[in-house]
């Protein structure tokens, strides 16, 4: 076994490669993996294969830590978010949107010591930044492999919170909103 | 140190075993169950990154670095969400820079915590702001300060280059977290023209006098561009394009050449490397000045790469990190090999100069980061900086700029940054 990994060559993205040799390797099964990252390599190996079968991505493995998993969910959800919120950037203003909206309903930010009124784009970018920062707590979530009881709580909050910013792309810029669900991701 | 020896094979040997006698000799016992073997020898790292915590390991090791000074962790940034690619120090404040395969760049405004009076250092800190607009991977990053305005180059796996704009609170104070971001422009310019993943872009070093910025991209070209200048006058332009030696093979980093400015060094994967002098390219042989084939040893292919090179500040001489774990010291004279040394138990995939010209970090896929004499090329400290992600583990250590600089900080494929200070 150790003279079979010894050849294959290592799982890395080296300096110098193609963009569309970006990971272009197997993806070792998940008992095969002693990183404490080993469910963000599944998730995004799932991710790579096919990012419309949304089903496989989800499914947790046999016998899995269900917080740990809905933690790495949750990151890899912040992570590609990003590529909406680049695209709302060049299109959602303080001119276009001065009132972070979706439908009818107008939604206050959550960043700052007591709720404001930020414009739609700022209340996105602080609602993915807030996200983020809370997900990388160390107070909160101190490892990766074992969510401590009192902060699976925030998970619902975290989700809350980032689903209106697909509410918002989808009400105010349906055609970002399109764009970005057919856009091929990169993970 | 010098210059002009060429690789003396007793020397070369007695390097050769005192690295690997030192490799062997770390931890005893700690391979634990969980022990494995890498290239014969146990993996007690493997072991190590299994801890749930974020715990360092610091070690004192060989000759004592800095009258008995040594690099300890002060603070994880956490905010990445995958793999940290990159981290650069501002030129002048307390300030790093981090970029990330999450295709975004950060600031971290680190100066409320430079003297922290023997309080306990913050659990959580938060970037200060995160530069959004790539659509890939950001790869590489460097910053430049000029005329009062910090200047952020990010490359990326999107093919592109960025400039921005790095946004300092009213009078360069620190600027709020959750500050708004319609208000602040930082978007200065994005670079178009290469065809592929950019793997290293790198202003030059004395900026208010070179308006000129070097990127290396997978399309196997380098590309200078022109910057305007710092009262704003000139464009940004593609200047000149540097072919690569021969096809099929891409530059993996670059850097320029502080003993003779219109000079750059770019490292390749076939694992050779060149000068080239940027005011001759496009004339015959595309500027190159010095080539250096591929080491003894080396087969060639992208397994035994230059990972990562950095100049040397005072001397030509220039640091490489190799994919086949070789620490090399290219001689800008000659050519020639000065010294090499094997310096991880994987490739080595950072290296940093310490500003003073006397130290070099390396940073490995073994997941640790070590430090060396510059002229005896002893080891003197070594950290297991970061947990791995795939087979991939340091990707980058930078010393602050500054040559009383006691701050250093490292990224790795867990996804945080480190910060380290000297510390008696």
């Amino acid at each position: 076994m150790s003279s079979l990994t010894a050849k294959q060559s290592p799982r890395r993205n080296r300096p110098g490669i193609r963009a569309e040799d970006w990971c272009s390797w197997s993806t070792p099964p998940l008992e095969e993996m002693d990183t404490t990252l080993a469910f963000q390599q599944l998730i995004q190996s799932r991710v790579r294969s096919d990012p419309t079968d949304i089903e496989a991505i989800l499914q947790p493995p046999e016998s899995t830590d269900e917080a740990a998993w809905q933690y790495e969910q949750l990151r890899q959800i912040c992570l590609e978010l990003n590529s909406l919120v680049t695209l709302l950037e060049q299109e959602c203003t303080y001119e276009t949107c001065p009132e972070m909206k979706a439908d009818e309903w107008q939604y206050l930010c959550a960043a700052h010591p007591s709720p404001q009124p930020c414009c739609a784009i700022d209340y996105i970018m602080h609602t993915l930044d807030g996200a983020t920062a809370l997900l990388n707590s160390h107070r909160h979530f101190p490892s990766r492999v074992s969510i401590p009881e009192p902060s699976i709580k925030q998970f619902q909050n975290i989700a809350r919170r980032l689903y209106r910013v697909f509410a918002h792309a989808w009400f105010s810029h349906r055609e970002i909103f399109l764009e970005s669900e057919f856009t091929n991701r990169t993970v | 140190m010098d210059l002009t020896a060429r690789i003396n094979p007793g020397k070369l040997s007695r390097a050769m075993k005192s690295a690997d006698s030192y490799a062997e000799n770390r931890r005893p016992g700690s391979a634990g169950p969980n022990g494995r073997r890498v290239n014969g020898r146990p993996d007690d790292l493997a072991a190590l990154e299994l801890s749930e915590e974020d715990t360092v390991d610091v070690e004192k090791k060989g000759a004592a670095g800095y009258a008995g000074k040594i690099w300890k962790p002060k603070f994880a940034l956490r905010n990445h969400l995958d793999t940290v690619r990159a981290v650069a120090w501002h030129p002048t404040e307390l300030v790093l820079f981090s970029a990330g395969e999450d295709s975004v760049a950060k600031m971290w405004d680190l100066r409320q915590y430079g003297n922290l009076k023997g309080r306990r250092p913050p659990t959580d800190i938060e970037p200060t702001y995160t530069f959004r607009g790539h659509t890939a991977a950001v790869t590489s990053l460097a910053v430049s300060f000029s005329g009062g305005r910090t200047v952020v180059y990010t490359g990326g796996a999107d093919s592109t280059v960025r400039a921005w704009l790095a946004p300092f609170g009213e009078g360069g104070r620190v600027r709020e977290s959750y500050a708004s971001y319609f208000d602040t422009k930082t978007k200065l310019h994005t670079f178009v023209g290469h065809s592929n993943a950019v793997w290293d872009v790198k202003p030059h070093p004395i900026p208010h006098q070179y308006s000129l910025l070097a990127s290396a991209s997978a399309d196997g070209t380098v590309k200078l561009w022109s910057l305007p200048d710092a009262s704003g006058a000139g464009g940004y332009k593609l200047k000149a394009t540097i072919r690569p030696p021969s096809v099929k093979v891409a530059p993996t980093s670059l850097d320029w050449c502080p003993y003779d400015l219109t000079k750059i060094v770019v490292g390749y994967t076939d694992a050779t490397a060149r000068v080239v002098d940027v005011t001759k390219v496009g004339q015959d042989g595309d500027g190159e000045v010095l080539r250096f084939s591929r080491p003894d040893g080396s087969d060639g292919t992208p397994s035994s790469q230059i990972n990562r090179l950095v100049a040397h500040p005072t001397t030509a001489v220039c640091v490489a990190g190799y994919e086949d774990r070789y620490l090399r010291f290219l001689d800008m004279t000659s050519g020639s090999y000065a010294h090499q040394m094997v310096a991880h138990l994987d490739g080595v995939a950072a290296v940093d100069i310490h500003p003073s010209g006397l130290t070099v970090a390396s940073g490995g896929h073994d997941y640790s980061i070590r430090f060396w004499d510059m002229n005896t090329r002893v080891c003197s400290q070594e950290i297991s900086a970061h947990r791995r992600k795939y087979d991939e583990g340091v990707w980058s250590v930078a010393y602050r700029p500054s040559v009383y600089s006691g701050w250093f900080a490292s990224g790795g494929a867990d996804a945080i940054a480190k910060v380290y200070t000297l510390d008696a």
